[in-house]
C-alpha cells in the first residue's frame, strides 16, 4: 500500500508539472459572442466583434461607446482575424476567447470575392472556435448587422441569438448552416455550400414599396433587408446565399429557401399562403409539415443522370377567405392539388435556377448519386459538380390535408342583404 | 590549562539556556530497570506471590481457626519439608488455587492492591461449623441483595463438615446443594478467578478447597435500549444497540430464533480484558469465513480494546484503503438480515455498534428500511443514495474543472452569470472551493462537538455567516454555495456513516485532480479509485460483487431490490452453505384457490 502511495504521489507530481498551464478563470476571459468580417479600408479586413461585458443591462453602464445590453461591439481594421483580436487587447484588459461565439457573419462583398475558403480554413484550424457557430452572409456591412442585433425581448443577447438560430426549424425561411456544415460543403464533392442571409433593414421598403408583389401572395418572396416592415430590431434573417466553392454566386428568397429545406429534408413546418383555386382573388393559408421525409432516387445509367425527387407533405387548413368548404371531402382534393401544383412549379424553377444560373448542387443530390459508385476514385472521376447542370431532375409533390383546425366547415356569415350585394 | 573537552563544555554552558530551579512538579523519567518486587514477596509486574509456607502470619491465623487439620505445625524445617510444607511456594495467575484461606486472602489482597484499591470487597465469614470462607467482588458491579440472600445466607447456616459426604468435593457439594444462585461456575485457576471478578462476578472460596465458585450476579449500571442515533428509519424497528455486549446479543436473538445461531466470546486486550463476541448462523454461513474471522480475532495481541473501532482496524483486510471493509451498524434489524445472508457479526463490549463482515460496496447503500418498504420505493431510495454518493464525491471537482478548464461546456448564459458573480472576488476558484469545503467540514465537525444548549447557534453561523455574508462580502461566489450545499446533501444521504467519511476524503482528492488537470484529472481519478476498488476484497469477497465480478443471484438484491417473493437466493458471493432462501413459489396462495363462494 505504501508502494502504491508512492506511485500515486509520483503520478500527481508528474501531472501537476504538466497540468494547470491552460487553466483560466471564467472572469479572466472576454467572451466573444459574434464575429463579423468586412472588407477593410485601412487594412485587409475590417473586423467587428461583440463580446459580453458581464454587466447587467439597464444598469449604470453604457458610458463606454458601443456598449449596450450587456455586450460591447467594437470594430478594427486588421490584417487577419487573430491579429485583430490581439489588437483589440490593446484596449481591453482580458484575453478574448471564442469558446462561446454564437455566429460568424461575412459581408456579401467579401463573399463575392470568392475567398471564403481562406477565412473558413483559418477559423476551423483554431481550437477555440466551435464548429456549431452559425454562419451568415450579410447583404450590408457585417459590422452593422452585429451592432443592430439586439434582443427584442428580454435583455439577454445570448438567449435571443440562440433562439434566432432555431428559426430554420420554426419557419424554414433561413437554412440551418453552421461553420462545420459550411466547411464540409466547401470541401465536399457532392454539394456546394449555402449560408443564411442576413441584413439590417432600414425600414424603407415599407414606405417605398420597392418590391410590389406581382402575382405573389406567399410573403416569403422577400429577402433579408427588404422585408416591408417597420419597428423592432433592424437586423433580420431571411433567405440564403448560394456558393460555388468559396465564391458566393447568388441569393435566394424566403420561399426558395423553404423549398430548398423541403428537398434537403430539413424542413419542419411553416405557414404557406396560396391563391384560392376557385376564387383567385382570395387566399388560403395552410400550415404545412412533412408527411414523410423526402425520397430521392437516382439513375445514372444514361448519359445524363436522372434524379427523381418526391416530397410528401401534409398540412392543416388555417384560413380560407372564400367561404368555400374546402374542409369537405369533395373539395379537399382541389386545394391539395392546387398546393401541389404550385409547390412543384416553384420547385422546378428553383432547380432549374440552380442548374442553369448557379451551376451549383446545393441540394446535396450528389450524396445519392455517390451511392451508385463502389469506390471514391470512380466517384471523383465522375465529377458530379460539373455534371449537375446536365442532370434531368423530376419533382413530385404529394400533399394531404389532415385537419381543418377548430372549424369543421365555414358557416356563412349572416349579414343584411344590402351589404352582401 | 583545562582540557579541550572541558573548555567546550564551558563554552556550551555559557551559550545554552538553563532553566531556573523551582519547586514545581516534575514528571521523572521512567527507567525500565529496577524491580517492582516489594518486600512482602509480591511481584506486581508478573503478579507473582512468593512466600514461605512456614510464614508466621499464615499459621497464626490457622491456629486461631482451630479446625485446621492439614499439617502439624512445627518450626523444624527438615520435618516440614518432609511433610510437604515449609518449602517456598510460588503462586502466579496461572497456578492452581492454593488450599489455604489466609494465603488466598493475602494473594487476592495483593493482586487487587488492597487496601489501596477501595473498590474491591473481600467479605470473610464462617460457616456454621466454623470453616472460614470469603467472597470477593467489585463494589457496584454486582446485585448485592441477591448475593446476600443466595450465597451468604445459606452458607452461614450450613454445617458443611456434617453434611458433606467424604468422597465429595466440598465446593461441588455447595454448588449443587446449598446455593440458590442460577448461574455458577467452578474455577480452579487464579487467572479465571480474577477474570471473573473484573467482569463483575462474585467469587466464593471455602477454606481448604482448591477451587472457587463464581456466581454471576452482574448488576452494574448500563444504558437501556434506546432509538439508534446515527441510523434513522421511518418504517422499521426503532431499537438500537447499547454498550453492553449481553444486551446486544439479546437484541439480535429474538429476531433470529434459531438454535444454530452461534455466539462465541473471546477476551482480547492484555490490560483491559475486553470481550469480543462473534455471531453467525451455522448451516448458512460459509465456515471458511468464520474460521478466518476467528483466526484474525484470536491472533490480536493489544493492550486495550475499548470498542468496535479498534477491532475493526485490527481485523480489516486493508488498513490504508479509504472504503469501509466491514459494515458498522447500530441496528439489530440491520444486523439480523446480514446474519441470514451468511455474514459474520462481531460485537464488542463497550460500543453500541456492531460489525458485519464480509461487506460489498453496494450493500453499504442498503438500509433496514429497504426490506420494510415495497420494492420500488426501496429501489428509488437506493438510486438516490447512490446518486448522493456520486454527488458528494464529484460535484465540487466537476465545478472546478468546468470553471477553470472547460468553459465551453457551460451554457453561455450560465457562464456569463458565473463570471458576473465572480467579479470582485479576489481568489481563484480553487481557493474559493477549498475555503467553502473546509468551512463545511468545520460546520459538520462543530455540529457534533457543540454542546446541546448552544446548538442552535451553529445553524445561524452556518447559514447566515458562511452562506450569505461570505457572498455579500465577495469572498465566494453564490453558485459555489449551491455547489457546497448539494455536496453536503449528497454526503448526508449516504446511509453508511463510514462511507460518508470516505466520500468526504475522496472529494478533496478529486478537487485537487480537477484543479490540476480538469476533466482529464477527474477521469484519471476515477480510473485510480475504481481500480483500487476492483482489487479490494473484504474477508475474501470482492468489494464490487455481485456486479464486478459478476456472480450469480445478482438479481435478487442488487441496486434494484426485487420484491420479497422474488428473492429466492442468498447472495452467491458469500458462498453460503444453503443457497436457497425460499422456494421458487413462496406465495402459496398464487397456486391455490379461494374457498368456494368467494370466487369471482
Amino acid at each position: 500500500m505504501l508502494k502504491l502511495l508512492k506511485i500515486f504521489l509520483c503520478i500527481v507530481i508528474i501531472l501537476s508539472c504538466a497540468g494547470c498551464f491552460d487553466k483560466k478563470e471564467v472572469d479572466d476571459l472576454a467572451y466573444i459572442v459574434a464575429i463579423g468580417v468586412d472588407k477593410g479600408e485601412v487594412d485587409r479586413l475590417r473586423l467587428t466583434i461583440q463580446y459580453a461585458t458581464f454587466k447587467q443591462s439597464g444598469g449604470e453602464g453604457g458610458s463606454i461607446e458601443g456598449e449596450s445590453d450587456g455586450t460591447m461591439v467594437v470594430t478594427i481594421d486588421c490584417p487577419s482575424l487573430y491579429t485583430g483580436l490581439d489588437m483589440f487587447s490593446t484596449s481591453t484588459s482580458r484575453r478574448f476567447s471564442m469558446l462561446h461565439t454564437k455566429y460568424f457573419v461575412v459581408s456579401k462583398e467579401m463573399a463575392r470575392q470568392g475567398e471564403m475558403d481562406r477565412y473558413i480554413n483559418a477559423l476551423i484550424r483554431f481550437s477555440e472556435i466551435r464548429r456549431n457557430m452559425f454562419m451568415f452572409v450579410s447583404r450590408g456591412k457585417a459590422g452593422d448587422f452585429i451592432s443592430e442585433t439586439k434582443p427584442a425581448l428580454g435583455d439577454d443577447i445570448i438567449k435571443s441569438i440562440e433562439l434566432a438560430m432555431e428559426q430554420p426549424y420554426r419557419t424554414g425561411l433561413i437554412p440551418y448552416v453552421n461553420l462545420g456544415r459550411f466547411n464540409e460543403a466547401l470541401k465536399s464533392t457532392t454539394h456546394q455550400p449555402v449560408s443564411a442571409l442576413v441584413s439590417t433593414n432600414d425600414f424603407k421598403s415599407l414606405k417605398e414599396a420597392r418590391h410590389k408583389p406581382q402575382g405573389q401572395v406567399s410573403g416569403g418572396h422577400h429577402i433579408a433587408g427588404e422585408v416591408p416592415r417597420t419597428g423592432g430590431v433592424k437586423a433580420e434573417l431571411l433567405g440564403m446565399a448560394v456558393f460555388d466553392g468559396g465564391k458566393m454566386v447568388d441569393e435566394l428568397n424566403g420561399d426558395e429557401t423553404r423549398l430548398y429545406m423541403m428537398i434537403t429534408g430539413a424542413f419542419r413546418r411553416g405557414f404557406f399562403t396560396i391563391r384560392d383555386p376557385e376564387k383567385p382573388d382570395d387566399i388560403v393559408v395552410l400550415d404545412v409539415r412533412y408527411k414523410r421525409k423526402p425520397t430521392i432516387r437516382v439513375d445514372i445509367s444514361g448519359d445524363k443522370p436522372r434524379i427523381e425527387v418526391q416530397v410528401r407533405l401534409e398540412g392543416n387548413i388555417v384560413s380560407t377567405q372564400s367561404k368555400i368548404n374546402y374542409e369537405s371531402d369533395g373539395l379537399q382534393p382541389i386545394l391539395e392539388r392546387a398546393f401541389e401544383r404550385q409547390t412543384k412549379r416553384q420547385m422546378d424553377s428553383l432547380i432549374t435556377k440552380t442548374q442553369q444560373t448557379f451551376k451549383a448542387d446545393i441540394f446535396n443530390f450528389g450524396k445519392y448519386v455517390a451511392r451508385k459508385f463502389p469506390t471514391v476514385q470512380q466517384w471523383e472521376k465522375y465529377n458530379w459538380l460539373d455534371r449537375y447542370p446536365q442532370a434531368v431532375i423530376n419533382t413530385k409533390v404529394d400533399f394531404t390535408i389532415r385537419r381543418s383546425g377548430m372549424m369543421l366547415e365555414t358557416a356563412p356569415t349572416q349579414q343584411t342583404e344590402e351589404i352582401s350585394e | 590549562m583545562a582540557k579541550p573537552q572541558e573548555r567546550l563544555k564551558e563554552i556550551f554552558s555559557r551559550i545554552s539556556y538553563k532553566p531556573p530551579k523551582t519547586d514545581k512538579f516534575v514528571l521523572p523519567e521512567k527507567s525500565d530497570e529496577g524491580s517492582t518486587k516489594s518486600e512482602t514477596g509480591f511481584d506486581n509486574k508478573r503478579n507473582e506471590y512468593v512466600f514461605d509456607d512456614l510464614w508466621e502470619e499464615g499459621f497464626r491465623s490457622t491456629k486461631k481457626g482451630g479446625i485446621r487439620v492439614k499439617k502439624p505445625v512445627k518450626l523444624d524445617g527438615a520435618r516440614n519439608e518432609e511433610a510437604g510444607v515449609g518449602k517456598v511456594q510460588r503462586l502466579t495467575l496461572s497456578s492452581d488455587i492454593y488450599p489455604d484461606i489466609t494465603i488466598n486472602v493475602n494473594y487476592f489482597e495483593k493482586l487487587f492492591n488492597l487496601p489501596k484499591n477501595q473498590n474491591v470487597v473481600i467479605r470473610r465469614f464462617r460457616l456454621r461449623d466454623g470453616t472460614g470462607a470469603f467472597i470477593i467482588f467489585l463494589e457496584g458491579m454486582i446485585e448485592k441483595r441477591l448475593v446476600d440472600e443466595t450465597v451468604i445466607k445459606p452458607l452461614m447456616q450450613l454445617n458443611l463438615a456434617l453434611v458433606c459426604p467424604e468422597h465429595m468435593d466440598r465446593m461441588d457439594y455447595v454448588n449443587e446443594n446449598v446455593l440458590t444462585a442460577d448461574n455458577t461456575k467452578i474455577v480452579r485457576k487464579y487467572k479465571d478467578a480474577v477474570n471473573r471478578i473484573v467482569n463483575g462476578e462474585t467469587l466464593l472460596y471455602i477454606d481448604r478447597g482448591n477451587s472457587m465458585l463464581a456466581v454471576n450476579f452482574k448488576g452494574y449500571q448500563k444504558r437501556s435500549v434506546e432509538r439508534p442515533v446515527t441510523e434513522n428509519v421511518i418504517r422499521g424497528s426503532q431499537e438500537g444497540f447499547t454498550e453492553d455486549l449481553e444486551t446486544n446479543i439479546t437484541l439480535i436473538r429474538p429476531i433470529i430464533k434459531n438454535k444454530d445461531l452461534i455466539i462465541e466470546i473471546f477476551t482480547l486486550g492484555r490490560t483491559n480484558q475486553g470481550q469480543v463476541a462473534i455471531m453467525y448462523l451455522d448451516g448458512i454461513v460459509n465456515p471458511a469465513i468464520v474460521d478466518e474471522v476467528k483466526r484474525r480475532i484470536q491472533s490480536i495481541d493489544v493492550d486495550f480494546i475499548y470498542g468496535s473501532g479498534v477491532v475493526e482496524e485490527l481485523i480489516e483486510d486493508n488498513t490504508f484503503m479509504l472504503f469501509p471493509q466491514v459494515m458498522i451498524t447500530e441496528r439489530p434489524d440491520r444486523t439480523a438480515p446480514c446474519i441470514m445472508e451468511g455474514k459474520v457479526v462481531v460485537l464488542v463490549n463497550g460500543t453500541p455498534f456492531v460489525m458485519t463482515m464480509p461487506v460489498t460496496f453496494l450493500s453499504l447503500f442498503n438500509t433496514s428500511e429497504d426490506s420494510n418498504n415495497r420494492w420500488y420505493y426501496s429501489t428509488l431510495m437506493r438510486l438516490i443514495r447512490l446518486f448522493g454518493f456520486f454527488t458528494a464525491v464529484f460535484v465540487p471537482g466537476l465545478y472546478v474543472s468546468l470553471v477553470n478548464y472547460h468553459q465551453q461546456s457551460i451554457p453561455a448564459g450560465l457562464l456569463f452569470s458565473i463570471a458576473r458573480n465572480r467579479e470582485g472576488i479576489p481568489f481563484p476558484t480553487i481557493v474559493e472551493v477549498l475555503l467553502m469545503e473546509v468551512s463545511f467540514e468545520l460546520i459538520q465537525e462543530a455540529g457534533i462537538r457543540i454542546p446541546g444548549l448552544i446548538g442552535p447557534t451553529l445553524g445561524i453561523i452556518g447559514a447566515l455567516i458562511l452562506g450569505q455574508a461570505a457572498v455579500t462580502a465577495k469572498i465566494v461566489s453564490p453558485i459555489l454555495i449551491i455547489v457546497v450545499a448539494i455536496t453536503g446533501l449528497g454526503s448526508f444521504s449516504i446511509s453508511n456513516y463510514e462511507l460518508n467519511f470516505s466520500a468526504r476524503i475522496i472529494r478533496f482528492f478529486f478537487i485537487a485532480l480537477a484543479a490540476i488537470m480538469g476533466f482529464f484529472g477527474i477521469a484519471m481519478g476515477i480510473i485510480i479509485i475504481s481500480s483500487l476498488m476492483v482489487s479490494m476484497k473484504s474477508f475474501g469477497v470482492p468489494y464490487l460483487a455481485p456486479n464486478w465480478p459478476r456472480t450469480g443471484s445478482r438479481k435478487s438484491d442488487n441496486i434494484i431490490k426485487k420484491p420479497a417473493w422474488r428473492q429466492e437466493e442468498r447472495p452467491e458471493y458469500m458462498q453460503p452453505m444453503d443457497k436457497k432462501r425460499q422456494p421458487d413459489i413462496s406465495r402459496g396462495w398464487v397456486k391455490g384457490k379461494p374457498s368456494e363462494g368467494n370466487r369471482e
